[in-house]
């Protein structure tokens, strides 16, 4: 009696460590890349345009980030990225958001969450478009420095 | 000019709007006064449904014999009005400031529709401009009070579209915009832009004497 005929197997994945660490370098990029197309680095930043308030009906806002905060002479981070209470208000005294898009915790139509899907906080939340307005007009008023035209920042290209 | 601006656009603001509320109530107050002192008669007569008749009629292009006398001067005024109305509450820029300060979300008119209409009134206010100057029974019942309130509505439009279209000194254009339309505002209870807030006491005068007396409607 004939022994039966052992099919030729499939190489098993986890004998293959080449192939594995192919996989997973591959999944790791696919997860590093969207962040880094998406959000380019704040020296890189010429203008204000997320993605969450387009169509645009103005001219993206001009804004230079490492060359406004220098001749601002703003050191501090949190002095714009601002830390907030549990339930999502502005707090001088919370820890800063250092480093998050505004757009990443202001939902366009204001209320908890931004449009990133950051922050999933609660309360009122601010608009998006009208943190903007406050966090650059109010500081260009508050300091009596800077712009607070409409089209003192929303310069045509 | 950049602290000009922002005065304007700040405590300026609120003294313009202070003295548009309160002159207009004091002219209303003091019309009501004199009207009650000197024309009793006419106060007597008033009708809140001949006023009703006479208010809706003259708010329809061409319903009464006065709008179709003058084609063009019924189509300029209706269309002057809508739009400077509109431009008023609902033009883009104005919204935000609404946003910005009181954080009061108000519907705006897409900028597309908004420029096409500033860049109508301008040209309304040229062919007001232009009767005035060519055609004699208007010519004859012009005085300087008629180019200070034309001027009033002008600037702020021109000034408003060059501001908008990025065209000359930007800062100087919003400022004078934001400067002349605060005029404008002040200016209204004491000129005869006063017609925005009497024309309604004027159209009920009218639609009551006609309607209770003479026992027709106002033309």
């Amino acid at each position: 009696m004939k022994a039966p005929r052992s099919l030729p197997r499939a190489p098993r994945l986890a004998t293959q460590p080449a192939i594995v660490t192919a996989i997973l370098a591959t999944a790791l990029l696919f997860l590093l890349l969207p962040p880094v197309a998406m959000a380019p680095a704040q020296e890189d930043m010429k203008t204000l345009a997320p993605e969450a308030l387009a169509p645009q009906s103005r001219p993206a806002a001009r804004f230079v980030h490492d060359t406004h905060n220098e001749k601002a002479r703003i050191d501090e981070c949190g002095t714009c990225h601002h830390g907030t209470t549990e339930d999502g208000r502005r707090d001088a005294t919370a820890a800063t958001s250092e480093g998050t898009p505004c757009a990443d915790c202001h939902a366009v139509h204001g209320g908890g969450g931004g449009g990133g899907g950051g922050g999933g906080k609660t309360g009122k939340g601010t608009p998006l478009e009208r943190a903007y307005h406050r966090q650059c007009m109010g500081c260009h008023r508050e300091q009596g420095k800077g712009p607070t035209t409409c089209g003192g920042c929303h310069t045509k290209a | 000019m950049q602290q000009l601006y922002n005065f304007a656009v700040g405590p300026l603001a609120w003294i313009a709007w202070a003295v548009f509320l309160g002159g207009s109530a004091w002219r209303l107050s003091s019309m009501w006064a004199l009207a009650r002192k000197k024309d009793m008669n006419a106060v007597a007569y008033m009708d809140v449904r001949f006023a009703a008749r006479s208010m809706a009629r003259w708010a329809t292009p061409f319903a009464t014999l006065g709008w179709r006398a003058n084609p063009a001067v019924t189509v300029a005024t209706f269309a002057f009005h809508t739009a400077l109305g509109l431009l008023l509450l609902f033009a883009p820029g104005h919204a935000v400031l609404w946003d910005y300060a009181f954080g009061v979300n108000v519907w705006s008119l897409p900028e597309g529709i908004a420029d096409t209409l500033t860049v109508l009134v301008i040209l309304l206010c040229g062919f007001f401009a232009w009767r005035r100057l060519q055609l004699p029974t208007v010519r004859f019942v012009t005085r300087p009070m008629d180019w200070l309130v034309l001027a009033l509505v002008a600037v702020p439009c021109i000034t408003a579209f060059l501001a908008k279209q990025q065209i000359g000194d930007n800062l100087l254009l919003s400022t004078l915009h934001v400067l002349s339309g605060e005029a404008t505002l002040m200016a209204l209870p004491f000129t005869r832009l006063s017609h925005a807030i009497f024309s309604p006491f004027t159209r009920a005068y009218m639609g009551s004497e006609f309607g209770g007396v003479r026992h027709c409607p106002d033309w």
